[in-house]
């Protein structure tokens, strides 16, 4: 990518026996919100620190605007002060003995900056935040949210090249979460940011990204877009860190081109699955299991009849208000559908649930 | 594009910053090194000279034979293990007892209390002995003359120059109030719930109290004894001043008077001390093993709900309370206030027997006056020095993954298991041998160096601990913005730390101030401080100056604790 801002390169790190990083490579380009997702100890953090330069690595290397800023082989480590990026961190490091005007100005001081030049802009940083009313009071008087907010005000100040955000949301409530995610949007946008984002939540990461790198156990699993990663996983892992997955076990049955007959197991029925471009349908008689979303499945009254639907019986509601969990017996599996909110009065009714063909992604058992 | 190799101007000029760092750690390693392992390795260097002078070095076993041969010198260390069995059997108890009730019951003014045994931590030992000679001396002491009032006693019944005077006196100075001060936090930290799921389960208080409070406090226990053990492996003026006239010594009597005699027996001196080195270390490896693993097992700091009602028992629970710590604070100081009052204290029978003079001439006197000036460098150079030192050794230890910052960590430990005296010789020995050092002896800057030493475990642990909880992330969201490691250090680690620091240079100060063991081998008569003249006037049994001095001791570490608490630093100890 000749574009690309950050280039990471098969980055290894080990401790001990322990691989915390195997083989970790991908690029950024300008402008991209590219996220790093996985569940605590993935190595996700580890790799966000190495290219901030507080980490180093045991192998690989680390690319700013093509100039290497790590390199393990060639033992090249430009220090963090050097390497012009902005970084938010989880608990905010606000630094208690400054006001909030003295923690965003920090960055600027130590450049010698004219004192009018700091003045104004820590003001404009600020106002982005939306926290120049906040300007002298002691930062470590401000909630939360406020914090967070210096911390990105003060990430921002000196322009750096990359953005580097390390479970920036994780310590606010809910609500406040949701807010400053959509904040983070839209300041990326109006900024053209590039931003470095590291996160367990999946939908925080499938909502702020243009490309998402979901890593397990040190590895990267899977780069790509958001509804790539969501409608196309390529692994177990990726399917069920993005959200909720329904797998039904079965067998092949007729096959026809791309597409094939699936008989469920314990008779619950069959479906017809389409496998993705440029993969092979499995041999007639192979196991496998037939995933897909839950909200892709229907729930309807009506009775049998058609391709792709399945009949079963409603064992457990779980009313949510704008929705009806639902748990459907179909033969010997139990299979979660979101119902509407009327379904709430469906427990031990027989219904009818229509799986979208689209939706069927085909899995070796 | 064509790959852009790093120039190698700014790669040398990476390898630069993380230099200046490494620079600054090796001058601290072998500035501690210096300080802390040299004086012990010429200790047990010097306990194999059988020359006669100590600048003909001539290697011989002639004072260990001396040393394990003559019963009055290993005697020394049997004494010294019998008074720490006497002094700690008796303050344990009591102190477990007040810090239970202090922590857990409703005994009335308890934070009155609390601050009373943090008086006593401060009070000088010298001061609180020097009132109890007052009270219990055999001859004039006034609870002797009282007591021969009642009929049929002739004699006085107390003498304060014997083993159960010198243990009486240890248990006023401040084996209870640190025991006091160490346990009641601990006891206060303890999770009730732990107590009352025993009760809930069916335990009875009595039961609950064995089977659950006891042993969950045991590792505390056990590390506070040692603390104690270590502690009384250092003492070293009371027994000095109450020990000789019944030819009494401790080993860290013994070697001093070997050192002070004429000629000094440096030789047996040095084995001697390397002897109690022996008995010591092993009690500061156990205790650091069982701190350590206390933090897997440390208690949590859950809010405990109702303190235990004493119902009938609380008043007299809380007389009984006031009177060990009035004991321990008012009654010595009262009686060193009056003799410093008195034309000849305990006389006052005497027609006028109060008079100002002592003050006016003590104050008047030109040794005094120096000693106050010798006593101030000292303990402002002490404080401003430890607090650079130890903040360096804190951060480095904490906060870098330099290999020998394991080495540096052990350095620190070493003066909290070197009793001060024994430092004292080994810088006695730096400072007199080597033609480099040699003009530096007899200058405060050495003394300022004996009391940095040891204040250095306790100070650097403090900030150690302050900076474990100061979060990496503080410092790291520095330096990603741009700021070297040096200014990260200066305008965020420092100034973050300020409050930590100043607590630990006014700590440093006051036991600078009142410190006699560490400075007694090394001073001069040009460099005296204060408490080294009220341990001369002491000795030499000029009781009322002895009192005046004392007054302004005991101002100096007491007054400056009250100070500093008034202006809001957490002044203390910490387990």
């Amino acid at each position: 990518m000749a574009e690309s801002i950050v280039e990471v390169r098969s980055l290894s790190k080990s401790f001990g026996a322990v691989n915390a990083l195997q083989d970790v490579s991908f690029a950024i380009g300008k402008g991209e919100v590219f996220t790093l997702l996985g569940p605590s100890g993935c190595g996700k953090s580890t790799t966000l620190r190495i290219v901030a330069g507080l980490e180093d690595a045991s192998g690989g290397e680390v690319r700013l605007n093509g100039r290497t800023i790590f390199s393990a082989e060639e033992h090249i480590n430009l220090p963090p002060e050097k390497r012009n990026m902005g970084m938010v961190f989880q608990s905010y490091a606000i630094w208690p003995h400054m006001t909030v005007a003295e923690n965003v100005a920090y960055p600027l001081k130590l450049r010698r900056l004219p004192r009018a030049e700091i003045r104004e802009r820590v003001m404009t940083a600020l106002r982005l935040v939306d926290l120049e009313a906040q300007a002298d009071r002691d930062a470590p008087k401000l909630s939360g949210g406020q914090q967070q907010r210096v911390a990105l005000a003060r990430a921002l100040v000196y322009e750096p090249e990359v953005l580097l955000l390390d479970e920036p949301l994780s310590n606010l409530d809910v609500k406040l979460r949701e807010q400053m995610r959509f904040e983070l949007k839209v300041l990326q946008q109006r900024l053209g940011l590039t931003l470095i984002y590291v996160t367990h939540d999946q939908s925080e990461a499938l909502s702020l990204s243009d490309r998402i790198a979901v890593m397990s156990q040190g590895r990267v699993e899977q780069i790509g877009a958001p509804d790539e990663l969501y409608d196309r996983p390529r692994t177990e892992f990726v399917r069920d860190f993005l959200g909720k997955t329904v797998t039904l076990p079965g067998r092949i049955g007729a096959v026809n081109g791309a597409s094939a007959r699936v008989v469920l197991n314990g008779g619950a029925g069959d479906l017809v699955c389409t496998a993705p471009p440029g993969m092979a349908v499995p041999a007639s008689g192979s196991d496998v299991k037939v995933a897909i979303r839950p909200e892709r499945i229907a729930l309807s009254l009506a009775g049998p009849g058609g391709d792709n639907r399945l009949s079963g019986r409603v064992e457990t509601v779980l009313y949510q208000g704008d929705r009806t969990e639902c748990a459907v017996r179909v033969g010997g599996s139990l299979i979660t559908v979101y119902g509407p909110p009327e379904a709430r009065t469906m427990r031990d009714r027989d219904v009818g649930l229509v799986l979208a063909p689209e939706a069927l992604t085909l899995w070796p058992k | 594009m064509a790959e852009v190799a790093l120039s190698p101007h700014s790669g040398s000029r990476t390898s630069r910053l993380f230099e200046l760092r490494t620079i600054l750690f090796t001058i601290v390693l072998l500035v501690t090194l210096f300080l802390v392992l040299y004086p012990v390795l010429l200790i047990v260097l010097y306990s194999f000279n059988a020359g006669e002078a100590r600048a003909t070095f001539e290697f011989g076993l002639e004072p260990w034979r001396y040393a394990l041969s003559d019963p009055s010198m290993f005697g020394t260390i049997l004494n010294s293990l019998k008074l720490l069995v006497a002094i700690h059997g008796i303050a344990l108890p009591i102190a477990v007892a007040i810090s239970w009730v202090l922590a857990r019951t409703d005994i009335p003014w308890r934070h009155g209390l609390e601050f009373m045994f943090w008086i006593s931590f401060f009070l000088p030992s010298l001061s609180v002995t020097l009132g109890w000679i007052m009270c219990l001396d055999p001859q004039y002491g006034l609870f002797n003359k009282l007591a021969t009032l009642l009929p049929f006693v002739e004699e006085g019944p107390f003498n304060i120059y014997s083993f159960w005077g010198i243990v009486w006196a240890h248990l006023g100075a401040n084996s209870i109030a640190l025991k006091v001060m160490l346990l009641t936090p601990t006891f206060r930290n303890m999770d009730s719930s732990l107590e009352e799921a025993s009760r809930v389960a069916g335990a009875g208080r009595m039961t609950t109290v064995a089977r659950i409070v006891v042993p969950a406090m045991m590792p505390a226990l056990i590390a506070i004894v040692l603390m104690a053990m270590i502690r009384a492996m250092q003492s070293f003026e009371i027994e000095l001043v109450l020990g000789p006239p019944f030819e009494f010594f401790i080993y860290s009597t013994k070697v001093y008077s070997l050192i002070a005699q004429e000629p000094p027996q440096f030789g047996a001196a040095s084995a001697l001390a390397t002897l109690g080195l022996a008995v010591i270390l092993p009690l500061i490896f156990a205790q650091r093993h069982l701190t350590l693993r206390r933090q897997y097992t440390t208690l949590t700091g859950k809010l405990q709900t109702q303190p235990v009602r004493l119902g009938p028992w609380r008043l007299p629970v809380f007389f009984a309370v006031l009177t060990v710590v009035l004991l321990l604070t008012v009654v010595p100081l009262v009686f060193v206030a009056l003799a410093s009052f008195m034309k000849l204290f305990g006389f006052f029978n005497l027609p006028d027997p109060y008079t100002l003079n002592h003050w006016i001439i003590v104050l008047r006197d030109a040794v005094f006056v120096k000693g106050l000036w010798n006593t101030l460098v000292m303990a402002v150079g002490a404080g401003f020095f430890s607090v650079i030192l130890f903040s360096l050794i804190a951060y480095f230890t904490v906060r870098t993954t330099f290999r020998a910052r394991a080495l540096l960590d052990f350095i620190s430990w070493l003066p909290f298991a070197v009793p001060g005296l024994l430092f004292g010789v080994g810088l006695l020995y730096v400072f007199l041998e080597s033609p480099l050092f040699r003009p530096l002896y007899g200058s405060m800057f050495l003394l300022v160096l004996a009391t940095v030493i040891s204040s250095m475990t306790l100070g650097t642990q403090i900030i150690k601990s302050n900076m474990m909880q100061l979060g990496h992330e503080l410092e790291e969201a520095s330096r990603v913005t741009g700021a070297t490691w040096w200014y990260t250090f200066t305008r965020v680690v420092l100034p973050i730390m300020m409050p930590v620091l100043l607590l630990v240079g006014v700590m440093n100060f006051i036991s600078a101030a009142r410190d006699v063991a560490s400075v007694a081998l090394i001073a001069t008569a040009e460099t005296k401080t204060l408490a080294l003249l009220q341990l001369d006037f002491m000795v030499e049994g000029r009781t009322e100056p002895a009192a005046v001095v004392s007054l302004v001791v005991v101002a100096m570490s007491t007054g400056v604790a009250l100070l500093a608490r008034a202006l809001g630093l957490r002044i203390g100890i910490r387990n």
